[in-house]
């Protein structure tokens, strides 16, 4: 090997490793702006709702359809932990038209909402919407509508997109990988 | 002339359209007997239970006002709305003791209060809600919102923004909660 070509060798190579190493400081950037599940999960997101009940006829706010839309999704994931699927059902779905009137106005999930003066809240309704889709495709499976049920997590990956887009978390990439998983096997 | 004359017959319609809407507005009003800053429950549902410490280091529980028309008010020294709000608070306390006034502070610590209440003197019952969880129970996202609770502890009116505590349209309300306490 002459010495040119020692050189030209020796500069592909330390320019292939310098590519390397910026994609892995890139990729180490984007890991560290992902939401950690234990900062954002569906319990910490259901207690800070947690209280005073709102019906949808007095929900006056894009705020109040919100807290709507967490507590019908709680009263839903008790009803589906405990296997009484057609409450259940019900309460995602009425908890997933409290989010859609959120998501008119407000379509962007947020970790830090500014609720007021030093006050924040997790404010996820596209999350919240995917998952209700994914359980409510969850039940449809256990009654054996295998059809139905891949639209439901269709519809649930469409939300978790948005919400990745708007602020990737843990609890969402999990989500979508489930989903995947669970579209690939039927 | 014609376009004089098309000016004024505009102006008057407008008018005419204006007052018709106020005097609607107001029929309505009265009618409902409820002024439209009230916002009323389709079910009124128990106010969510609560201890709060006030700023003389006693434990105020919500329940022990059962029997009582309760008048929750959520508030921040930095909010201006509150501070605009707080003399007209302040008539109601001074108008009837009928009524117990609770004003819940959010996030701030009682020394914030204190010199607040040096500059702006209250007889009101301050609670101090440090970490906001009051708030959360009630769904609280903007300052001021009031709470209007019956004798049974129920939640029947939501109000948020300014009040006139002492306007006679409020008055009406509070006057027909005390009735159905005495009932």
């Amino acid at each position: 090997m002459n010495a040119r070509s020692y050189w030209i060798l020796t500069i592909i190579i330390v320019s292939l490793f310098s590519a390397s190493c910026a994609t892995n400081l890139e990729q180490r950037k984007e890991l560290s702006s992902i939401f950690p599940l234990k900062k954002v999960n569906l319990e910490l997101i259901i207690e800070q709702q947690r209280g005073l009940e709102i019906e949808w006829e007095d929900a006056k706010d894009v705020r109040d359809f919100y807290r709507g839309g967490v507590q019908h999704k709680a009263k839903a994931e008790e009803k589906f932990r405990t296997n009484v699927y057609s409450e259940a059902w019900k309460f995602y779905q009425s908890s997933n038209e409290f989010f859609s009137m959120v998501l008119n106005y407000l379509d962007q999930d947020a970790a830090e909402y500014f609720l007021f003066e030093g006050h924040q809240i997790l404010f996820f309704p596209n999350l919240l919407t995917a998952d209700n889709y994914l359980k409510m495709g969850k039940i449809l499976k256990s009654k054996g509508c295998h059809w139905s049920a891949r639209r439901q997590w269709r519809q649930a990956l469409s939300y978790i997109k948005q919400s990745l887009k708007s602020e990737p978390t843990e609890w969402g990439l999990l989500l979508e990988q489930e989903i995947t998983a669970l579209l690939k096997s039927e | 002339m014609k376009k004089i004359k098309q000016i004024i017959l505009t102006s008057i319609i407008l008018w005419t359209m204006l007052l018709i809407n106020t005097w609607a507005n107001n029929a309505w009003a009265q009618k409902s007997n409820v002024p439209n800053f009230f916002q009323s429950y389709t079910n009124p549902k128990l106010a969510p239970d609560f201890t709060l410490h006030d700023l003389e280091g006693n434990l105020v529980n919500i329940r022990d006002y059962r029997g009582k028309v309760v008048l929750l008010n959520f508030w921040a020294t930095w909010c201006p709305h509150c501070r605009q709000e707080a003399p007209l608070l302040e008539k109601l306390y001074n108008r009837t003791k009928d009524i117990t006034i609770l004003r819940i502070n959010a996030k701030e610590s009682k020394e914030t209060i204190l010199k607040f209440l040096e500059k702006n003197p209250s007889k009101i019952t301050v609670l101090l809600d440090e970490k906001n969880k009051v708030g959360n129970l009630f769904g609280v996202w903007v300052h001021p919102t009031s709470f209007l609770i019956d004798s049974e502890g129920k939640i029947r009116y939501r109000a948020m923004g300014v009040i006139d505590w002492d306007s006679p349209q409020v008055g009406t309300v509070i006057e027909k909660l005390l009735e159905e306490a005495k009932k």
